[in-house]
């Protein structure tokens, strides 16, 4: 039967049964389903090849990992763990929540939301293969160039550099194809009553998210074009020998690279702020300042790459430039983390595991804030340039900027999607295991870089030995503990207390007036926002 | 802007003008994203001389 000759019964059945379920989905509940279970997988991909990196650098000289093959590793771990984990986890939560909160039936485009999914998987096997084809015959050189993959190196290496370029194009694409569908979604689809200063502020944090993929991913797509025409057509867009220049690929990457870091940072903002006000039972101090703070950071977002070019040789007046750019971002994400205490204080809290990492997201993430500083300021940089400060500072900003506030948001709604109470105690067992093992592993590397180790780099002094073995042991902990998340997972999926529509006391929104789990379709009658 | 109350007044099945409003802008963002990344590729080109090489 045609979509057209389907009556409005038929149309609003139940699922279908077997892989056509999954397959040919439209339903935004699924989709997001799909899209979690994909960035869980991809979570422990990217994580493997961490502990392979951890492993290999628990002592000097080369053990494990060939120089080639450890670049090659590192250059996967950052593309699995970005477009394939972090990406897609919080493309998930979108799925599953924004309609929820917004109180419409789907998104706008739910076959569109389909094709972006499943364009995921391809993108996945072709990221895979271009780790793996330089180990068949005349498979050309490993993929040495870390993930900034700046010419010219980028352009001599063999053709898994084209496999990681359709990679991109295909992750781009998906990217995009679910960005216009969130925006159009959520300014199109609002329940009455329900205007944008009323949206919760993951909505928000996913709107401004989308515009910025939508402006800033289709850069990235030009740049890999460009070096793509490069590699295989004689072109010369970033060959200083043929009148190109190499130092242009280095804007066009970072104008994407930039802003990425917000892309992946503002959606777990948003589910910080679903959590905070719900286990301090207040409602969100200073609402509209976040939403000003959150687009002034997208922003200058926007406008400060270069300060990861700081030792190309730009002229003074452009580094300055970068440089009070970037420490003015300092100043509306410091008034984010200011209205989240302010939501705390005195307020009734209680500290449920998504409150627990919601704590930990400020206190962490303001550390890694208060590095970049250092970093943006330009005679500290050009020390710390290329060493594992920058490696730690970039940990400490996105594993609790963006993979904690997706655990937070998983632990939040894992009730209202599966309709069971997580177990608490192993939650909060998960919680302290996984916050002090990222805490062992990357706050040596601090003085590791202060010290002078160089990062991307596969054996190093003997000097460096004992804080590279407490930072690999506390990668295998840390790497350890998510065998414990992916266990509450699949304890909590199969059985557990049944969970109340509203499953947490102090929680508010449309999502909660629904049933825990949901049924299929919700708000077929739009609810009025009052 | 918000689709009014009404049973199916939410689901663009049923709303013929909701599905033109979400198709509209759906083209527009797209197009607008396809424009950025030729820009970006335009914005490289009169720096440097393509086909010397």
């Amino acid at each position: 039967m045609t979509a057209a000759t389907m009556t409005h019964d038929e149309a609003h059945h139940g699922p279908p049964k077997g892989i056509r379920r999954w397959l040919f989905s439209t339903n935004h509940k699924d989709i997001g389903t799909m899209y979690l279970v994909f960035a869980l997988i991809m979570l422990f991909l990217g994580g493997l090849s961490a502990m392979a990196i951890r492993a290999e650098l628990f002592m000097p000289g080369i053990q494990l990992l060939e120089p080639d093959l450890y670049n090659n590793i590192v250059t996967n771990h950052a593309y699995i763990m970005i477009f394939g984990a972090v990406m897609p986890a919080a493309a998930g939560l979108a799925n599953w929540m924004i309609p929820l909160m917004i109180g419409a039936p789907d998104m706008a485009l739910p076959r569109m939301n389909n094709l972006s999914f499943w364009i995921l998987p391809a993108a996945a096997v072709m990221l895979v293969l271009s780790f793996i084809v330089p180990f068949f015959p005349e498979g050309g050189s490993q993929i040495n160039t870390g993930w900034t993959i700046y010419p010219p190196l980028s352009v001599k290496v063999g053709p898994a550099m084209d496999f990681l370029i359709f990679a991109l194009h295909l992750l781009g694409i998906s990217s995009v194809l679910a960005s216009i569908n969130i925006i159009v979604t959520i300014l199109n689809m609002r329940a009455p009553g329900m205007t944008l200063f009323r949206m919760p502020m993951f909505c928000w944090t996913w709107l401004v998210t989308a515009f910025l993929l939508i402006l800033v991913v289709p850069v990235l797509a030009g740049g890999i074009t460009m070096l793509l025409f490069d590699r295989h057509f004689g072109t010369s867009f970033f060959d200083a020998a043929g009148g190109g220049d190499p130092v242009l690929f280095q804007h066009l990457f970072w104008f994407f690279g930039h802003p990425e870091v917000y892309i992946l940072l503002l959606p777990s903002i948003g589910v910080l702020a679903q959590v905070i006000p719900t286990f301090a039972r207040k409602p969100l101090f200073g609402y509209k300042s976040l939403v000003g703070a959150m687009l002034i950071v997208a922003t200058l977002g926007m406008v400060v790459w270069a300060h990861h070019q700081y030792t190309i040789g730009m002229s003074m007046g452009a580094v300055n430039y970068f440089m009070i750019g970037t420490i003015l971002i300092s100043i509306p994400v410091g008034l984010m983390v200011f209205n989240f205490i302010a939501t705390m204080w005195r307020g009734s809290m209680t500290f449920e595991t998504p409150m627990l990492f919601a704590v930990a997201i400020l206190v962490m993430f303001t550390f890694g804030g208060l590095t970049g500083v250092m970093l943006a300021v330009i005679p500290a940089d050009i020390q710390y340039h290329d060493s594992m400060f920058v490696v730690a500072h970039f940990h400490y900003v996105l594993l609790p900027g963006a993979v904690f506030g997706l655990f937070a948001g998983v632990f939040y709604w894992l009730p209202k999607w599966t309709g069971h109470m997580y177990d608490e105690k192993l939650a909060k067992l998960f919680f302290w295991i996984n916050v002090i093992g990222f805490n062992i592993t990357f706050f040596p590397q601090h003085f590791l870089g202060l010290a002078g180790m160089p990062r991307r780099i596969v054996d190093y002094n003997m000097a460096f030995t004992e804080f590279n073995m407490i930072s690999s042991i506390g990668a295998l902990i840390f790497g350890l503990s998510h065998l414990l998340f992916l266990y509450i997972i699949v304890k909590t999926i199969r059985g557990g207390k049944k969970a109340e529509a509203r499953a947490w006391e102090g929680a508010e929104g449309l999502e909660w007036e629904v049933p825990s789990p949901p049924p299929f379709h919700t708000w077929e009658t739009a609810p009025v926002v009052r | 802007m918000t689709t009014g109350g009404g049973e199916g007044m939410n689901d663009p099945r049923e709303n013929p003008r909701l599905r033109r409003r979400n198709l509209l802008l759906a083209w527009l963002l797209g197009i607008f994203a396809v424009l950025v990344m030729l820009y970006s590729i335009r914005f490289i080109w009169p720096h440097v001389d393509i086909f010397s090489r």
